[in-house]
């Protein structure tokens, strides 16, 4: 397949969109984590 | 569709730092990154693997030979957590690193500098693990369970504890990355339900790692403060209970298994189409199964454990989601064949690892389903049927499926073509060995031999000295293997074309090969046709 020459990126209109998204995703993952090893924490500190 | 609209032309790595030091110490691109695990998994792979040979040394023959049984302890422990954590898992994540963006059509991982962390920390935790091996007291001797109370006797706990920490924390950031990437930097038409099955197998992936290594994390802590800091947990005389340990372990640990097979399942779903050149048969029935068995996973772990004492209704119900199983597993191995059905198939070296995967892994996927029976299990469960179960599904399962991915887009990495001559030595060296080396240990399990034991009975010599010869000669047949990667890599003379394989659909085949060292900066326009899964809704 013919690759084209060299060409300028143009700004993408959906890359704030994208942006957005991966923080939103980042913090509830995040958020998840920490409430699991909070629970870890509160459980091995509850059980001692 | 479109063209990867890219600044690079197929010669050159064109924007990659000239410093090495800058290149993979600093990297934050998802190609480099992806090398790095990958050749962290291969470093990892051989250490990993001359612990096996050593082990299969001393089983060459009934009585102690070589070691003592202490330092053979610390070598089962050894070999089995260096495999799991140092070389499958981050193999598969190298993978993921390379291949995601460029089947999505990402520019890059959403979160490039996590990226570089999550892979420098894996040197330091391998470092800090292996180094008790050199230790007063040695390395960690309980098996790579760490049961208490025997992994309190070792002196290196809280080295490998720490190592496992690091471990867990590398591979959280590298699931929210891939979670991350995969939910937001899709480029526009590539719908959820037209992703790559691999890139699903990931994502689900993902998800189970983000949900099961906070657990790992929290037994291991409570391990470490019973040895430590005077608690309880798991010593009975000071009211805690050992089978605690096993339970929190398990429900981490079975999930980890699929951790360490999904990719895998992705992976031979991306090999089968091309090969036979033929749509994947129930590209939608994939996805779901792969979630299916995810979900499952999380309510077996007491498999494991049937020998413990468990109450009858609790063995049941363990024994029945266990069989659930076999049923999307089932589905997928169907698929596969089907794909294959009729379809204008060729043998190149991915393909005959890929059908190997199947045959091979249906055959570990069979004896964990007799060793699901609680009864049988009684029989099964510490013997070296459970080591020849484990070892089909994660060598010829796992192991297997990566290599088919390395051989299958190695010249989209390089830029050059491997020996196919060379890779079908290594095919047809490793299939043979391997089922020398693991076939026999399913007989010894029947024949009662206990697993993690230097020594055994006579009447277990002859199948040993087969075992043991296979393993030395499918461990040779991985040098094969390497000396492939480093003629693929840097001396074949032949090129590879941007397609690389005739029946190969999908983005990742439309940029050039070697892949440039930015992809994707402008999203690529998506034409259905072209990609592998893009009519899954007619």
């Amino acid at each position: 397949m013919t690759q084209p020459k060299m060409q300028q990126p143009v700004l993408d209109p959906s890359d704030a969109d994208r942006r957005k998204g991966v923080r939103r995703t980042v913090t509830i993952l995040v958020v998840i984590v920490a409430a699991f090893f909070l629970v870890s924490f509160v459980q091995i500190v509850l059980m001692k | 569709m479109s063209h990867a609209a890219t600044h690079d032309q197929h010669d050159d790595h064109h924007g990659a730092p000239k410093s090495f030091f800058q290149r993979w110490c600093m990297s934050t691109n998802h190609k480099d990154i992806g090398t790095l695990y990958l050749v962290f998994a291969l470093v990892m792979f051989f250490i990993g693997g001359s612990f096996a040979m050593l082990i299969r040394a001393e089983l060459f023959k009934p009585g102690l030979q070589l070691m003592q049984p202490y330092f053979f302890n610390q070598l089962t422990t050894m070999h089995a957590l260096v495999m799991i954590f140092g070389a499958i898992m981050p193999a598969f994540v190298g993978l993921g690193n390379w291949m995601i963006p460029l089947m999505v059509g990402a520019p890059d991982m959403a979160l490039p500098r996590m990226n570089n962390l999550s892979f420098w920390i894996l040197p330091f935790a391998f470092t800090l693990m292996l180094s008790t091996l050199f230790m007063a007291g040695g390395g960690p001797a309980g098996g790579w369970t760490m049961y208490p109370p025997l992994s309190l006797q070792s002196d290196s706990l809280a080295y490998v504890v720490f190592a496992i920490h690091l471990m867990g924390i590398s591979s959280i950031m590298g699931a929210i990355n891939i979670i991350a990437t995969i939910l937001n930097m899709r480029a526009p038409g590539m719908e959820l339900l037209k992703m790559p099955v691999f890139v699903w197998s990931w994502l689900i992936t993902a998800f189970l790692l983000i949900a099961v290594m906070p657990v790992l994390a929290g037994a291991v802590t409570m391990l470490l403060t019973d040895k430590y800091f005077g608690t309880n947990f798991f010593n009975p005389g000071g009211g805690g209970d050992p089978v605690l340990y096993q339970h929190i372990f398990w429900f981490f640990g079975h999930p980890e298994v699929y951790i360490m097979i999904l990719p895998a399942f992705g992976i031979i779903s991306e090999i089968i189409p091309t090969f036979a050149r033929k749509p994947i048969f129930g590209y939608k029935a994939m996805v779901f199964a792969i979630a299916s068995i995810a979900f499952l996973s999380f309510i077996v772990w007491a498999h494991h454990m049937f020998a413990v004492g468990l109450p009858m209704g609790a063995e049941i119900f363990f024994m029945y989601a266990t069989m659930l199983i076999a049923v999307p597993t089932g589905v997928k191995v169907f698929n596969w064949v089907s794909t294959m059905w009729g379809g204008s198939m060729t043998f190149e070296t991915p393909m005959l690892f890929a059908i190997a995967f199947v045959i091979l892994f249906t055959i570990g996927g069979f004896s964990g389903l007799m060793l699901a029976l609680v009864p049988a299990d009684f029989q099964y469960h510490d013997t070296y049927f459970v080591v020849a179960h484990f070892h089909y599904v994660l060598v010829t399962g796992a192991l297997f499926a990566i290599i088919a991915a390395t051989y299958y887009w190695l010249p989209k990495w390089s830029g050059r073509m491997y020996s196919e001559f060379w890779g079908k030595m290594h095919f047809w060296n490793s299939v043979i060995w391997v089922n020398v080396l693991f076939f026999p240990q399913h007989f010894l399990g029947l024949a009662g031999m206990p697993r993690r034991i230097p020594d055994y009975n006579v009447a277990f010599a002859n199948f040993n000295m087969i075992s043991s010869i296979g393993g030395f000669l499918f461990g040779a047949s991985q040098l094969i293997f390497l000396g492939v990667l480093i003629h693929g890599v840097w001396f074949s003379k032949k090129k590879a074309t941007d397609r690389v394989w005739e029946g190969a659909k999908g983005l990742e085949w439309t940029v050039p090969s070697p892949a440039p060292h930015h992809t994707f900066e402008v999203p690529p326009v998506i034409h259905d046709d072209e990609l592998a899964h893009g009519h899954v809704n007619d």
